[in-house]
């Protein structure tokens, strides 16, 4: 019998014997599980990118009470049975029922688009910390330290700027962002790197002229396809032919080895809904890792790409043109000087994502 | 630890329940120690060493309510009780105001103590204890470990429902627990927990999107949507907590008072404070305005009483003036009721009568959710279309979905939903209606219960998971 509040509940039935084991025996499954360590593959803590949670020591000592027992806290969530499937069931929940991400670091929005909201990646211009000739200024200084530092050792530099996937598929944001370019920080790096001479590729128009060929971004992850990082390739090895570097290069048209796949990105795992965001795209296997392939290394020039998670895909391509690139993260800050020194690349690249563009990067002994 | 919690669910509550029921019903003393020892450990679970002020806080007011309990003389009574209520009051405004006062006097707060959760409570209920106990309507209780249950039991102890000692009194040495009980305990518990993490919770974004974001302007659309989502968000919050409470009261045995009565269905502000948080304006009618001389006295005193009681009651809510404001925007509503609205209010159109209550009550709610006076007066600004929008960007905490939460929400708080059920069975035929209500009562009413629990573990357990992008390097 359903119970009435405020009635008298004295007599007991077995529907009132079997709900009460019934719930107990429902509380008492999470904590049996954590205990044995059943029901849970740490397939979240992986998203996580963490460990479990260990017992905090105890120590005489330690008299903070309240951090001893929210260690312990932590423990207990991250030790409790089915918290995966209880996640997993969360994410699917949200998703379906309030078309909600289960975190605010990713968006749903329209037909299937995810889209990166972390580090203020989604904001407008207009929202963001002013960024005019000022701050553009400023954001240019340590980038030609740099290149002088690298022209004294025999080297180039080029700077390529990556826009945010929004920035291209802006129509697919849902209707609650309305995305406007205007005073976009690699805009107004390009146009103040013209007059001080530094060589700075700013992605965007080429970007969205070329997006109704295929997919440049995948709808659920936060990078760029191979198609995107081939705009990339391109207008770099075209921007350095300009400038009288004799470097080979292979048109999409004529890469092989294509085939079709299917699979989600990194966004739809960030959001536990990996199996409802899978898509079909296009896979290049890139020359450098097909058997069977010799790459006529003569006369190439040595490349140093200084980039973030967006250079892996651009890195599919480089070796075609390149000989001995090598791959250092400047971890949105810092530009290595070391490691030129140490290896006098003919070129260096830097690939940077806009949603790094906000503060000027350090020249550093790395 | 909170109810709403992983340590407290499936940790702290299972071993607890374990525990207690295998002490026999006979070993009463021993249960309540299972109780007062759990109670202190949640306690110092989250507060440390703030344990030791609310065991003092139990012996000082056991030994108090024995003194006045033993004293032949009315005077001497009269005394100690004063001394203790005196004693209560000055833990908690040394705790709880000595930031604000610090503050409005311009002294360095840095030797200001930090605030220990539920004092408010606990030290309302302490008090109650005492006038109880020299009103004569309940005895002292036996042993400080009786005292200790009373002013500590975990349940009620961090947030309400405020339960007066007269009430409990009895219970605390002979309630009976059953299955039917406990059972009804797991009913009003799981109710509480999906209204706090189920609604409260995610019209709890949209809340505070519009209140955290005013200085990059608001629309009135964004400003009254949020006002009506921190309204629902606070209701579902509260009444969620308190109604945990109650239904683990159930399951341990006590029955205590419910908080809310569908408050947002009154048609007055007299009516809603019948209705919200009823344990504490019980507490302030039978303790304090009583005790001035509630309505005894003429019109001014009594228009006075009130004013007095609802400044206390904003401040007992929090140490700042948002909070004084709060209590005098009731306080004024109050009197004004008393004085002639009140009969006006009842010769017009019912719904007319609601929407009164419920325009005054939200506004009332800005004050309430402001961080100070120039916050709420610009969130007054926004809601009347005099905020300066400098962002063009509809929030994605008002997305559809949570739209329809919020209405689902709003119609179950303010009766609609009930009025419309009500309304949708008598159109049904008898025999369909008691078939159906067979149906209900024995499994899809549990059915939708273990519904209800399941997707409320999950979102709990959920909100746990902090995902990291860049997993892959």
């Amino acid at each position: 019998m359903k119970p009435q509040i405020g009635s008298k509940v004295t007599k007991n039935t077995l529907v009132h014997r079997v709900v009460s084991v019934g719930f107990l025996t429902l509380l008492l499954i999470p904590l049996g599980l954590g205990i044995i360590e059943l029901g849970s593959d740490d397939s979240s803590l992986a998203g996580e990118n963490r460990n479990k949670e260990v017992w905090p020591e105890i120590s005489l000592l330690k008299t903070d009470v309240t951090r001893y027992t929210a260690q312990i806290n932590r423990f207990m969530s991250d030790h409790v049975g089915l918290r995966d499937t209880l996640i997993n069931l969360h994410a699917k929940f949200q998703y379906r029922l309030l078309n909600k991400a289960i975190s605010d670091k990713a968006v749903i929005a329209k037909n299937g688009w995810l889209f990166y909201s972390e580090r203020d990646a989604l904001k407008n211009p207009s929202e963001q910390p002013t960024f005019g000739e000022r701050e553009g200024a400023a954001w240019l200084e340590p980038m030609l330290d740099y290149q002088r530092f690298i022209e004294r050792r025999g080297g180039k530099l080029v700077v390529v700027l990556v826009p945010e996937k929004h920035h291209v598929y802006s129509e697919y944001l849902p209707s609650s962002y309305q995305y406007t370019r205007d005073g976009r920080r690699a805009d107004v790096i390009e146009r103040l790197a013209k007059r001080s001479g530094l060589t700075v590729i700013n992605l965007l128009n080429s970007m969205l002229a070329e997006k109704g060929f295929g997919k440049l971004y995948l709808k659920s992850d936060s990078h760029w396809t191979q198609r995107g990082a081939y705009i990339a390739y391109r207008e770099l090895i075209t921007t350095l032919q300009q400038r009288n570097e004799n470097l080979p290069f292979n048109s999409w048209d004529k890469l092989e080895k294509m085939e079709s796949v299917r699979g989600s990105g990194d966004l739809a795992a960030l959001l536990n809904l990996s199996d409802e965001f899978e898509e079909e795209y296009e896979r290049y296997i890139p020359v450098h890792k097909q058997q069977g392939v010799n790459i006529d290394t003569a006369n190439r020039p040595s490349l140093l790409l200084v980039g973030d998670s967006f250079s892996a895909r651009l890195n599919d391509f480089l070796p075609s043109s390149f000989v001995g690139t090598f791959f250092v993260h400047h971890n949105f800050r810092s530009l290595p000087t070391d490691v030129v020194a140490k290896r006098r690349p003919d070129i260096v690249v830097i690939e940077i994502i806009d949603r790094a563009l906000g503060a000027p990067f350090e020249v550093s002994e790395r | 630890m909170v109810f709403s919690g992983i340590p407290f669910l499936f940790y702290y509550l299972p071993v607890l329940l374990l525990v207690y029921y295998a002490v026999p019903t006979r070993f009463r003393a021993l249960r309540n120690g299972v109780l007062v020892f759990a109670s202190l450990l949640f306690y110092a679970w989250g507060e440390g060493l703030m344990v030791g002020l609310l065991m003092v806080s139990i012996v000082a007011n056991h030994m108090a309510a024995h003194i006045i309990s033993i004293k032949v003389d009315r005077g001497h009574r009269k005394i100690t009780l004063a001394l203790g209520i005196a004693l209560n009051l000055a833990v908690l405004v040394w705790f709880k105001y000595a930031v604000f006062i610090f503050q409005v006097l311009g002294f360095n707060q840095s030797f200001a103590p930090e605030l220990p959760l539920g004092i408010s409570f606990f030290t309302f209920q302490a008090i109650s204890y005492l006038v109880d106990v020299y009103r004569k309507e309940a005895e002292p209780a036996k042993t400080v470990l009786m005292s200790a249950l009373y002013i500590s039991s975990f349940p009620q102890l961090i947030a309400g429902p405020i339960v007066r000692y007269k009430t409990v009194a009895r219970q605390i040495v002979e309630r009976k627990e059953s299955w039917a009980m406990f059972t009804l305990g797991i009913h009003v518990f799981v109710i509480g927990l999906a209204q706090k993490v189920l609604i409260a919770n995610v019209v709890g974004i949209t809340a505070d999107e519009a209140f955290n974001n005013l200085d990059q302007g608001l629309s009135v659309t964004t400003a009254w949507l949020g006002l009506i989502a921190y309204g629902i968000q606070i209701f579902f919050d509260f009444a969620g907590y308190s109604n945990m409470a109650i239904g683990l009261g159930y399951m341990l045995g006590f029955t205590f008072p419910a908080n809310f009565n569908t408050p947002y269905t009154a048609k007055s502000i007299t009516e809603f404070w019948r209705r919200w948080h009823m344990t504490l304006s019980e507490w302030f009618r039978d303790y304090l305005y009583i005790s001035l001389g509630g309505n005894r006295h003429g019109t001014a005193r009594t228009i006075l009483n009130l004013w007095i009681v609802f400044l206390l009651c904003g401040l007992w809510h929090g140490a700042a003036w948002t909070f004084i404001a709060w209590g005098a925007w009731h306080g004024f509503f109050l009197s004004v009721e008393r004085l002639w609205l009140s009969k006006t209010l009842k010769r017009v159109w019912l719904p007319l009568q609601h929407a009164y209550l419920l325009v005054t009550v939200f506004l009332g709610w800005v004050l309430f959710r402001a961080e100070d006076i120039p916050h709420a007066l610009n969130y007054y600004a926004a809601l009347l279309g005099m905020s300066e929008v400098s962002v063009v960007r509809v929030s994605p905490a008002l997305s559809i979905n949570i739209l329809l939460v919020m209405l689902l929400a709003f119609l179950i708080a303010t009766g609609a939903l009930r009025a419309i059920g009500r309304g949708a069975k008598e159109f049904a035929p008898l025999v369909i209606r008691r078939t159906s209500r067979l149906i209900y009562q024995n499994s899809v009413h549990w059915l939708l219960l273990s519904a209800v629990l399941l997707v409320s573990v999950t979102e709990l357990v959920g909100s746990n998971y902090n995902p990291f992008i860049y997993f892959r390097f």
